[in-house]
């Protein structure tokens, strides 16, 4: 049997003529967060909408728990915890009573669950606020709430922490990453911040224009960032010449009067300072530059950066 | 199912609209009682109380509850697109079938409290003023039932607010057009005598309902102009059966079809 928690197989949803998600698999293992990452627009929640039945797929297939989603909806999504889009919640009750008429739903019968779901978003219970009165903040960590009430093995997290202040961003940050390390749940969440996906995930999934770009882990994604030396000298196109003559580098780019890059890793930093300096050249700086996941994102979608 | 309509009970916390609505179904007999001299001054209890349950029967019923039950529909109908929780009901999962047919529910127990709180109000005056309610119990579950087939006669309007979907203004106009005509046809000669049958006097709501509870009323001591009335369509009385296999018949076509017009709407 596979242990993906969730596999999707050519998932296609169109609009017309328009393409929200083309031909997309996804493999999201058991016990592990998956970050999918993708600008605004990318077709994030439209993946997402389809694994939980919202929106049904123009074609492809959905596997959730190694069952087919499409008739297994009663077994499979109460297992299930979800977050998509913005908070949607009854505007005149308070967010227990909110809570309330959910767990009435899933016979969550204790009053626990609500106590406890509320607890780890840092919202009161028995608060007499409404909804409508809620701060954005608020309303997202309720429907966080919501998610992880009823003790599910999956999470499915659409862009969670939309709206939170820093604090609250780094709280569910946390919480989600000890949701999986202690508990073993299994995580799939969307974003298009880059940062909060390289904080966060074991597994990322790059989706742009509604294609999955690349699906690794990201120890995978890091090892694929590539790394240079970067030099700032009195003279670029002599010490680029020195480095292929007396060590015989060949990855060199000068990028000005002054500096060059080497992209060949192999050359020892402090063996090249010492022919500089020895040719009568003054160096300013030598330092080794790493990819980011920023740069690594730009290049398999060819464009600009994300947030 | 029960689950649901507990829910949906739940969800009324702090609706001003729906209280609003059920507080209108004691105006009318309130504002008969205080404002009409003929409904201050009775013979006998007897009469105190047909005179009374009958502004409920044509008017509160016809006028009021009708439209009421549409708006709340309406309301509660698209509260979870407006709200955005459709989405959490989805994944729970709850089937929008199965959520429409709550809030329809919740609608049904809705019309027999309208009916049940109109009828104790006119039980509260006849009370007050001192007389015996004789023959009320009866004219209260006659109310109870006509509660019920107004709730059915509402349903192809609440289909059609359904299928509009959101647009609210077109939904009041379709209401107040709907509530008018059912008024009109209801006191209608045309309407009200034909045979029971495959017609618009047994199909529409307003003749259905003002044939079957005009029989409960006692006109022997009314106007010449009442018994006249009384005489020309007392043939044409539909039988409670007849009248409840109808609402029950519509109930099922218009269920059916409101619930699987509201599978369609996306969430």
């Amino acid at each position: 049997m596979s242990d993906y928690v969730i596999e999707t197989r050519g998932l296609t949803k169109t609009y017309g003529e328009q393409h929200s998600v083309s031909n997309l698999s996804i493999h999201v293992r058991k016990g592990r967060i998956y970050g999918l990452l993708g600008r605004n627009g990318a077709g994030k929640t439209t993946t997402m909408r389809m694994l939980l039945g919202l929106t049904a797929p123009s074609s492809g297939d959905v596997k959730i728990f190694g069952k087919p989603l499409r008739g297994n909806e009663k077994n499979i999504l109460p297992r299930i915890g979800s977050l998509i889009e913005a908070p949607g919640f009854y505007p005149n009750l308070t967010g227990t009573e909110n809570l309330q008429i959910f767990a009435d739903l899933r016979g969550l019968k204790s009053p626990k669950y609500i106590k406890s779901a509320l607890e780890v978003v840092n919202l009161p219970y028995r608060d007499k606020k409404l909804f409508s009165q809620y701060s954005l903040g608020m309303k997202q960590r309720l429907a966080i709430a919501l998610a992880v009430m009823h003790n599910p093995e999956l999470l499915i997290l659409d862009e969670p922490i939309n709206g939170l202040d820093p604090i609250g961003i780094a709280e569910v940050r946390d919480f989600i990453r000890e949701l999986c390390d202690a508990t073993g749940k299994t995580i799939l969440i969307s974003s298009h911040i880059l940062s909060e996906i390289s904080l966060l995930a074991d597994d990322i999934g790059i989706i742009d224009h509604g294609v999955l770009l690349e699906e690794e882990s990201l120890e995978e994604l890091e090892a694929k960032n590539g790394k240079y030396l970067r030099f700032t000298v009195s003279n670029a196109a002599l010490a680029a010449n020195l480095l292929q003559s007396k060590l015989g580098i060949q990855n060199i780019e000068v990028d000005s009067a002054n500096e060059l890059t080497v992209r060949d890793l192999q050359l020892d930093t402090g063996a090249a300072v010492r022919l500089f300096v020895d040719a009568g050249l003054s160096v300013s700086d030598a330092h080794l530059y790493e990819d980011t996941l920023e740069d690594y994102f730009k290049q398999v979608t060819g464009g600009e950066g994300i947030a | 199912m029960l689950k649901l309509l507990r829910c949906e009970f739940a969800k009324l916390k702090r609706k001003p609209l729906f209280f609003a609505a059920a507080a209108i179904s004691a105006l009318i007999p309130l504002g008969c009682a205080l404002f009409l001299p003929e409904m201050q001054e009775f013979s006998s209890g007897a009469e105190a109380v047909d005179r009374l349950m009958s502004t409920l029967f044509q008017l509160s019923a016809y006028l009021l509850l009708m439209p009421a039950v549409v708006v709340l529909a309406s309301n509660l109908l698209f509260e979870e697109q407006d709200n955005d929780t459709l989405k959490n009901l989805m994944t729970v999962p709850v089937s929008k079938p199965a959520l429409a047919l709550a809030k329809m529910t919740l609608l049904f127990l809705f019309s027999v409290a309208f009916m049940a709180v109109g009828g104790l109000v006119n039980l509260a005056i006849v009370l007050a003023s001192g007389l015996e309610p004789v023959g009320f119990w009866k004219l209260f579950f006659v109310g109870i039932g006509q509660g019920i087939m107004m709730w059915a006669g509402a349903l192809p309007c609440v289909l059609l607010v359904v299928l509009l979907n959101r647009s609210y203004i077109i939904s009041v106009i379709i209401t107040f057009f709907y509530t008018a005509v059912n008024y009109i046809f209801g006191t209608n000669d045309y309407f009200i005598m034909q045979p029971f049958g495959f017609n618009a006097g047994t199909l529409l709501p307003g003749p259905l309902t003002f044939r079957w509870f005009f029989q409960y009323l006692d006109t022997s001591s009314s106007s010449a102009q009442m018994t006249e009335l009384m005489e020309r369509i007392s043939p044409y009385f539909v039988t409670t059966p007849q009248a409840f296999l109808v609402v029950i018949l519509e109930s099922a076509v218009f269920l059916t079809l409101i619930a699987l017009v509201y599978k369609r709407q996306s969430c």
